[in-house]
This record gives structure tokens, sequence and C-alpha cells, in this order.
């Protein structure tokens, strides 16, 4: 399953950057989210909880700017007139489209319920222990303009 | 044809995708009303008349499903298309989308041109040329 699993991230993640998003990407994985070496500490988090067949959270890391420039492509509109909230707004969209994306490749036979993706603070989050029984995989996402990870957590 | 259209998502940066989207398939005249969920929604559909309804599924407060059966419950509600954009995929959700009422549904991530087929479909062709790749007019949040 982890290899399946691991797969459909990985297709989840092409298609929702390369199709809503406009960007080239390059994807290695790992077991640990310690393989994340981001070039800044000025990091972007969002969470979000699933439950069906398995169950867990998906957790997406951005730098800050790299989100920003992200949001600029999302939107087609130029970064001076992009809020907090559109860079926000952005980053939840796109977890909540990973997530989605994930399972109906995964698995189109089973209704996966997907939370409502909330953003979090990227260090505490980072440093937070995976619940004992479950087990991660984690997704390195390497754009041009810098790295960003998703984290799968489930059981 | 100017048509009024009402998106549905409690996403503010999707919302605007959308509207962009739609606006650069051709129906550049179309005007736009937005929800945040479906609750909002309904409270929107009180005084407008709309040709269209465009809505997420995952929701807080009230999802596009419930939205969907609340309008069907309705009797002038229940003739506005509902078209469903959302990352639910499973076959069992995208049937009960159809059986509640949906005209149809379009999967994020979607193409520009996803868009515009389902509108033709459900609207009729746009007036304007439209040009799905450039998508250069103002935004408006």
């Amino acid at each position: 399953m982890k290899e399946t699993l691991k797969t459909a991230m990985r297709t989840s993640i092409s298609e929702v950057f390369e199709t809503m998003l406009f960007m080239s990407l390059e994807l290695s994985d790992d077991n640990k989210l310690d393989a994340y070496k981001p070039s800044t500490t000025d990091l972007k988090a969002c969470k979000l909880e699933f439950n069906g067949k398995l169950n867990g959270y998906f957790e997406l890391y951005i730098p800050a700017d790299l989100l920003l420039s992200t949001t600029e492509s999302f939107l087609g509109e130029e970064q001076k007139n992009i809020a907090a909230e559109h860079a926000d707004g952005t980053l939840m969209e796109i977890l909540n489209m990973l997530g989605g994306n994930t399972f109906s490749t995964l698995d189109r036979e089973t209704v996966y319920d997907l939370g409502i993706p909330t953003i979090t603070d990227a260090q505490n989050l980072m440093q937070a222990e995976v619940p004992g029984g479950k087990d991660q995989i984690v997704i390195i996402i390497e754009t041009i303009e810098g790295v960003m990870a998703l984290r799968c957590v489930f059981a | 044809m100017a048509y009024k259209i009402l998106v549905v998502d409690d996403s503010l940066p999707m919302r605007a995708v959308i509207k962009k989207t739609i606006k650069a398939s051709g129906y550049g005249t179309t005007d736009f009303m937005e929800a945040s969920n479906g609750r909002e929604a309904l409270e929107q559909m009180e005084s407008e008349w709309l040709d269209l309804v465009i809505t997420d599924y995952n929701m807080p407060k009230m999802n596009g499903l419930q939205l969907i059966e609340e309008m069907k419950k309705d009797e002038v509600l229940k003739a506005i298309p509902v078209l469903v954009v959302t990352t639910e995929g499973s076959r069992a959700k995208v049937d009960e989308f159809m059986e509640k009422g949906a005209v149809d549904y379009v999967k994020k991530p979607f193409t520009p041109e996803e868009i515009r087929q389902k509108l033709t479909q459900i609207l009729g062709e746009a007036e304007d040329e439209g040009d799905v790749e450039d998508g250069d007019e103002d935004f408006d949040f």
C-alpha cells in the first residue's frame, strides 16, 4: 500500500502543479521529513486531515517567497496585488487539490473524507512527533525557485 | 447574452481562478456573484435569478451536496443548473452529485478547456472568442 500511495502522491503533485500552476518539478521521496532541507526558515505550512480506508493527514511545507510566486502563478496576478489571505488561500487550495487528487488516483472506488485545510506554524508542525502506529511518506518537490515538501502521515 | 453565475467555494483564490477562466473562455459579459458556502449561496439566491451555480463540494457550514439538495426542494431554484467543481473524485461521490441533480462535474485540478467545454454544454456557445491562454484581463478579487 505504501508504494501505491507514494505513486499516487507523485502523480497528484505533477498534475496539480503542471495543470493549474504551470510549474515544472523534480520529485524525490523519503521516509522522514529530515530529508527536507529548505534554504530558508521563513516557511509556511498547511495541514489536511483525511478519513477512509486510510486515516491520517497531509502536510505541505513551502518557503514564503515561493508561496508568493506560486500564488502569482495560480491567480495570474502581479505580486503587488496579492494579499496574505490570497497566499494562505492558495496554499490551502493546493493542499486540498493534492489530497483529493491523491485519493482519486489511488482508488476511485473508495470514498475518502477530506477535512478543511488549515494554515499551521511550520516549525511546530515539523517538530511534532508522528503518532505511534502511523507510517509516513515525504515527497520533496524541487522547483527553480525553491523546494517544497508534501508529507502524508497515515495508518 | 450576459449570464449571471454564482461561484460557491470556500477558497477565495479558487473563486477568482474560476471567474477568470470563465471570462477568458469568452463569457466576458458575465455577471458573477460569490459565496463561500452553501448557506451563503442560498441567501444570495433569494434576491437574484441565476443562469448557473458552480459549486465546490467540501465547504464548512453547508457543503455542495447539501446545497443541491436544498435547491431541488425549492420550486424556483430547482430549475437552475448546478455544475460541481471539486477535488472529490470517488466514483460513488460523483454518482451522488449527479443523482442529487447536478448537471455536470469537473474535477480539480482542471484545465481552462474543461471549464469552457462544460459551459458550452450548459449555457451554449460564448459570444466572444475568448482566449483561455492569455486570460489577461484585470483580476477581480
